[in-house]
């Protein structure tokens, strides 16, 4: 690694109406090292990464880039400078292929302007050999999970020439072995000299592919030192301000009846034969990797989407779920996986979106009763620390983890016996991960059934009563929390996974 | 005044409303439509000394009407996330209904209304069905619906204005409760009745949540078919009652009556600041919205500009409230976070 300092961002301030993202924020960056940007959501990260890839422009500061000043006031700037960034959000075309997204800045064509598709299609099909990713260059990217999605968004940046790479939560939908490939070739750009910013929640991944770590807390920097001088309690502690010993509560004690029961559920295409028992006070969790079918699962137990055959029964009763109307009637909540799309309503306030699956309960005659709304808005604000200047605030404007905080919330609100959580800690800090599980265990404790989908596996491990694992669409195993390894499950999850196909 | 002094006037209003918009936020947005619409109003009674008089302002108003009580119900509608273009068809159809149950099968006037807004109203609930259910394009299937049902209106009518005698319409059209006339009033109805559901009822809310993100609004248990379906039904319904009205002022049942109302409600509409793609709107906007634009109409005719003056200004009007759509839909959607 050289220790020539390409880029020097010094006193970076930034503010948005009510919030002040940045405050004054120092970062080096030397060639060919991993840099990795840690902090609580809220803390910065996401916003400094955004102003070094022209997306946002700072309020102070200056940016000096292979020792001249620079103003990165678009993202264009930033990318004819040589920095390219992955965000967070996808941006993709999705009604093209993969190639054609990959390439679309860069398409080989010849002097009249005809695209050359022959020689698109290798291209592509040498980088994704590189990368080892098991995608099709003509597969439509809209019929991708999102996994795949992101892969493909990584695969496009990766084609361009660039000296910085910025990356936003690159691996927030990986798994274990994409994470891998991934982090490999960090390694292999590196050795060409390239530079990477990598802004995670993923305290443990940045051990292993980072160089040095920069940690934010509430837009200020707090420490930055190299990886190997550090330890992952240090961290956190640095990202929190406080010690948090333990990640995660403890297990279940009690359980009651048989809550649920799901008998041979089939979803031609999705899922088959799916067979799950869900007692009251217990967190069951559903592993198994991207595209495994369990999404679909969980849509078709709360009525969100169909499915074929086989029969559900609460309480030993047997019911059909026909729309998510139906599910909240029944007393089943879900929490789903992607919250900004389908979670909250960003156009709404903070008042609105908690409390809209029982609004019908504060209205009379079909008139809202405001007051009540505004004091519910308020306890439940206040009940579950969410960050909001107030409660009429437009949901757009929170972090990533208070807004699962709005949506969790929102869903409490129904007194559910039944909670279904997609992948409820995406995204999220740590700090906000413990006052999730914790919340998640409470209500367990208060006889919930939880069905938690979850791709991390200590988190599926540290916190199950019981997990199954699914893998391309059917069950393939089933442990008690307590006593699993993560290779079983690991093992179960790649059983049925068709070696030439994704 | 000189042409050329108004054009500077019109500029620089133009100028300190465009500062004003984009200094002030959203919710100032309405107080400043106010005191464009102000402005105006005292611009054109210094241009020509026949606006601010009291027969004038009667026959804005109740011209103004018609669109309001469309664009009230249409302003439901779009913050909803649907939209309809067929409203000016459907004013022919339930005009053209009632005059000739009256005057070809003799029935009552009362009867005739009713059987005409039924009318009216079942365009709406076939528009509902084909849009919520069959999931086909709104704006498709309300052109669609525009051209078939004007057809129906020539059908009806053997393409020919009809006469009729009918005391009940006359009234309704022309006549006064107190000082206010009744197209007035009926538009007052329909204000308090729309303010009230978006603010204060269940399916107004369910309406902001709807547009605002419908599969969000459909995975927190809302009925998004039943909702949208009906507000496609009321606003037909809204489209007859106008057309009922205007069957009363022109004393017969016109081939083309109601043509070209749909883009007047939806400019009053869009104007409010409530946005095309949903999720977003005020009532209260749209009223100033349709008075902002009958007024500008109005004024046209008074000063004495051709005919064809109005389709153009109507135009850039259109496009000026499509672009504040877009400055408001940008300043709410700030790009932020952490």
């Amino acid at each position: 690694m050289n220790n020539e300092i390409i880029l020097k961002m010094i006193g970076i301030t930034k503010d948005f109406p009510g919030v002040s993202a940045l405050k004054n924020v120092d970062l080096g960056l030397c060639k060919g090292e991993v840099l990795a940007v840690v902090g609580e959501n809220g803390a910065g990260k996401s916003t400094l990464a955004k102003v070094l890839s022209g997306v946002v422009e700072k309020d102070k500061g200056e940016i000096i880039f292979f020792g001249k000043r620079v103003n990165i006031n678009s993202p264009r700037t930033a990318q004819e400078l040589g920095i390219s960034t992955i965000f967070q959000e996808l941006n993709l075309i999705s009604t093209m292929s993969v190639s054609e997204n990959i390439y679309i800045q860069n398409l080989p064509h010849d002097k009249i302007g005809l695209v050359k598709f022959n020689e698109l299609k290798q291209k592509t099909k040498k980088l994704l050999e590189l990368l080892e990713v098991r995608l099709s260059p003509d597969a439509e990217v809209g019929s991708l999970s999102i996994a795949e999605q992101q892969m493909v968004e990584i695969l496009k940046v990766i084609s361009l020439d660039s000296k910085i790479m910025v990356m936003d939560e690159p691996t927030s939908s990986l798994s274990e072995k994409e994470t891998k490939n991934l982090f490999r070739l960090i390694k292999r750009l590196k050795n060409e000299g390239i530079s990477i910013v990598y802004v995670s929640h993923k305290i443990e991944e940045i051990f292993e592919i980072a160089d040095r770590v920069m940690v934010l807390r509430d837009g200020k920097k707090i420490s930055e030192m190299d990886v190997r001088d550090t330890d992952l309690g240090r961290v956190i502690k640095d990202m929190v301000g406080r010690d948090i010993k333990d990640r995660f509560p403890g297990r279940g004690k009690i359980f009651g009846n048989i809550i649920l029961e799901v008998k041979n559920l089939t979803k031609s295409g999705k899922f088959y034969d799916i067979n799950i028992n869900l007692r009251s006070g217990e967190i069951l969790g559903i592993a198994g990797l991207v595209g495994a079918g369990r999404t679909e699962l969980a849509n078709a137990i709360f009525g969100a989407d169909s499915y074929d055959s086989g029969k559900i029964f609460l309480n030993s009763k047997e019911v059909n779920i026909k729309s998510p109307l139906d599910a909240i009637n029944f007393g089943i909540g879900m929490v789903p996986e992607d919250r900004k799309e389908k979670g909250l309503i960003l156009s709404l306030t903070v008042k609105a979106n908690i409390t809209l699956p029982t609004i019908r309960e504060l209205t009379q005659a079909g008139l809202i009763n405001f007051r009540e709304e505004i004091k519910l808005a308020n306890d439940i604000v206040k009940k579950f620390s969410i960050k909001t200047p107030s409660i009429n605030s437009p949901t757009i404007n929170l972090s990533g983890g208070n807004q699962q905080k709005v949506i969790l919330a929102k869903w409490l609100q129904i007194k559910p016996k039944i909670l279904i959580l997609d992948e409820p800690t995406r995204g999220i800090d740590v700090g906000a991960k413990v006052d999730i599980f914790e919340l998640m265990r409470k209500l367990a404790d208060q006889g919930v059934g939880i069905i938690m989908i979850n791709s991390e596996l200590p988190e599926i491990m540290g916190l199950s009563d019981k997990i199954i694992v699914m893998s391309s669409g059917r069950n393939t195993g089933e442990f008690k929390g307590s006593e699993c390894t993560a290779e079983e499950i690991m093992v179960c999850a790649t059983k049925l996974v068709d070696k030439n196909t994704v | 005044m000189t042409s050329r002094s108004n054009k500077q006037n019109t500029l620089s209003w133009v100028a300190n409303f465009y500062n004003f918009i984009r200094k002030k936020g959203i919710i100032n947005q309405q107080l400043g439509l106010l005191g464009a619409f102000i402005l105006l109003i005292i611009v054109l009674s210094v241009l020509t000394p026949n606006f601010l008089t009291i027969s004038n302002m009667q026959n804005v108003f109740r011209q103004v009407s018609m669109t309001a009580i469309i664009a009230f119900c249409m302003t439901l509608l779009m913050i909803g996330g649907g939209v309809d273009l067929s409203v000016g068809s459907v004013m022919g159809l339930a005009s053209a209904t009632t005059v000739q149950l009256i005057m070809i099968f003799h029935l009552p006037s009362w009867t005739a209304i009713i059987l005409g807004l039924i009318a009216a109203s079942i365009v709406g609930l076939i528009n509902g069905v084909l849009i919520t259910k069959l999931h086909l394009s709104a704006l498709m299937v309300t052109i669609a619906m525009l051209t078939l049902i004007r057809g129906v209106v020539y059908v009806l009518l053997s393409y020919i204005a009809v006469m009729h005698n009918s005391e009940v319409l006359r009234w309704i059209g022309t006549s006064y409760i107190g000082p206010i006339p009744v197209p007035v009033f009926i538009a007052l109805i329909f204000f308090i009745i729309t303010y009230f559901v978006q603010n204060r009822t269940l399916v107004g809310r369910f309406l902001y949540a709807i547009g605002g993100n419908e599969e969000a609004a459909r995975l927190s248990g809302l009925n998004v078919v039943k909702v949208r379906l009906i507000f496609y039904v009321i606003t037909a319904f809204a489209a007859g009652v106008a057309g009922i009205i205007l069957a009363g002022r022109l004393a017969s049942a016109q081939p083309l009556a109601g043509q070209g109302m749909e883009f007047d409600a939806i400019t009053a509409v869009v104007i409010g600041g409530t946005s095309l793609a949903g999720g977003r709107g005020n009532v209260f906007g749209t009223v100033i919205g349709a008075l902002l634009v009958g007024v500008i109409a109005n004024g046209m005719i008074l000063l004495g500009m051709p005919f064809y003056a109005q389709f153009i200004v109507k135009g850039v009007i259109i496009i000026f409230a499509l672009w504040m759509d877009e400055q408001f839909r940008r300043r709410f959607f700030r790009l932020g976070g952490t």
